[in-house]
């Protein structure tokens, strides 16, 4: 089953558009990405998940998750 | 707002895991076939060894219910089997009894038949042996008034309405015949008519800067931007919310905005509210109509007012918070590019405290260090009853008023007067733009220390207010 997840690109990246490139022919479907903070919402299943882990330009990844004001 | 059980939090959490332990181990029990465990005896000794000491939930105390017993009876069989001193509502005036007050004693309520015992479980043990059939033993838990918040901003109000009323009557009474002292009056009067107490409390009402030259962003609900404060004021505006304008249905941005940024002469009646008068307004609506969002759309938000140059970036949102990993590397990395960027991305630090019953750690974004985080202060400068506390995981930075903080809200209404760290971050977002004015080339990491040094030393211990209460330039 695919699910959301944030994806947090390594801070020394110039820009992160290769590696959205790389997601995507993986298969990762990105629904948003934020160039400025370097930062990604995506969608993918559990192998696909495994296999965004294992970049070695990934700072962190996290389900994507809700806000609301406080 | 302020009261919703929100994301889980650590405390919250180990302290819901160790109910549900309780509740599930009944729920086995009780579907035992042993019949031995439907005894009353044997519940009660579960209730006994489920839950001992004080926690958040649990005062300590148990409450025994007798089941058919006199008052005599049960004073009896408190004393002879437990060893407990026992005092009976007869023996008090009026029949209205107090709780225990030393370990060992208990009171029993004579007109409910119960009993609360303040005793450790191994004293009460007894009483399962002799009258198990007849009683059950509970642990006593705290009981937290819901919408506690509301109440305050309701008996603030009422207070200050009070107040309002009785000067009033006494300047229309006395006009012809009073002097000095209500000359005074009538000017701390005029300066609350000109300005909001968090202007008058922060400095900003004696300061000449405005925010002339700043970006600032809010990033909520969106704004009403037909407001007559506010309808000049946006110069970028951005919906991230699919299929919704920004246009601000809920209210809770256009009050941040309000105070971080509205005019310095409101056209709406009533005094000044906004810090930031002259600064460039940009607005994110980042949360729908509901008051909630995606993390994407937060994500995008964020984003936007960076690539759009804003200086300061003002987030009086809630986001995703895992206990195990509270500090999200996401908005770790958002702080950090921002202030490598010479930018400042302000949050308000969380409205889950219940002073001073718990005090709950910052919520996420604000938890991040990269992000600075505000708690709430009240009128007497103390910490908010509801604003979260450092933790580990992440400290409170900054404070500023929060409780009972007029602004602007949708048409027709114009104003409401709110509480929340929701209402402090906007208002150091404003300070921060006035400082930047005053300073040119003050800005990023450098405006984060300026603003820490320059805050008012506070009673409160720093893990609640930190630096203490900011302060205009």
């Amino acid at each position: 089953m695919k699910k959301r997840y944030t994806i947090t690109f390594d801070s020394k990246l110039a820009s992160i558009a290769e590696p959205l490139e790389r997601l995507k022919k993986m298969g990762v479907e990105v629904q948003s990405a934020q160039h400025f903070i370097g930062t990604a919402v995506v969608k993918a299943d559990e192998r696909q998940l495994q296999r965004v882990r294992d970049m070695d330009v990934i700072a962190g990844v996290t389900e994507t998750g809700s806000v609301r004001a406080l | 707002m302020k009261l919703s059980k929100g994301a889980a939090l650590p405390g919250v959490k180990a302290r819901n895991t160790a109910i549900k332990r309780t509740a599930s181990g009944r729920s086995r029990r009780s579907a035992s076939v042993d019949p031995a465990a439907n005894h009353p005896a044997s519940a009660m000794q579960q209730a006994l060894t489920a839950q001992s000491g004080r926690s958040s939930w649990f005062t300590g105390r148990y409450i025994i219910v007798f089941l058919g017993h006199t008052t005599s009876e049960a004073v009896a069989a408190l004393h002879a089997r437990s060893g407990l001193s026992v005092a009976s509502s007869s023996d008090f005036v009026d029949r209205v009894a107090v709780s225990p007050g030393t370990v060992g004693s208990a009171t029993y309520f004579e007109a409910l038949g119960v009993a609360v015992a303040d005793a450790p479980p191994d004293q009460l043990r007894g009483l399962g042996v002799s009258v198990a059939n007849q009683l059950q033993i509970v642990p006593e838990r705290y009981m937290y008034a819901a919408g506690l918040l509301q109440l305050e901003r309701s008996y603030l109000e009422g207070y200050r309405a009070g107040v309002n009323a009785v000067l009033d009557d006494l300047l229309d009474r006395n006009a012809a015949q009073v002097g000095t002292s209500v000359t005074r009056t009538l000017a701390a009067a005029a300066l609350e008519d000109e300005f909001t107490w968090n202007l008058t409390a922060t400095g900003v009402s004696r300061s000449t800067r405005a925010g002339r030259g700043v970006k600032v962003a809010v990033l909520d609900t969106g704004c009403d931007l037909s407001h007559p404060d506010l309808a000049t004021r946006a110069s970028l505006a951005k919906s991230f919310v699919p299929d919704s304008p920004v246009q601000d249905i809920f209210g809770h941005g256009t009050h941040c905005i309000g105070t971080a940024a509205g005019l310095a002469k409101p056209v709406s009646h009533g005094p000044r509210y906004g810090c930031a008068s002259e600064a460039e307004l940009l607005i994110g609506k980042v949360l729908g109509d509901d008051g909630h969002g995606d993390e994407g759309w937060l994500l995008n938000g964020i984003n936007w007012a960076l690539e759009n140059n804003a200086d300061i970036v003002s987030l009086s949102i809630e986001g995703p918070y895992d206990p195990a990993s509270p500090v999200l590397p996401q908005y770790e990395a958002a702080g950090a590019r921002a202030l490598a960027a010479g930018r400042l991305i302000i949050a308000a630090a969380g409205n889950y405290s219940i002073r001073p019953l718990l005090t709950r750690p910052v919520a996420s974004p604000a938890c991040a260090s990269t992000i600075m985080s505000v708690g709430a202060l009240g009128p007497d400068n103390r910490v908010a009853s509801f604003s979260c506390a450092g933790s580990p995981a992440g400290a409170v930075d900054l404070a500023a008023p929060g409780v009972s903080i007029e602004s602007s809200f949708p048409t027709p209404r114009t104003r409401k007067v709110d509480s929340g760290t929701s209402m402090a971050a906007p208002l150091v977002a404003g300070i921060a733009a006035l400082h930047m004015e005053a300073e040119p080339g003050l800005r990023g990491k450098p405006l984060w220390d300026k603003l820490l040094i320059t805050a008012t030393k506070l009673d409160d211990a720093e893990v609640d207010v930190g630096a203490g209460c900011v302060v205009a330039p």
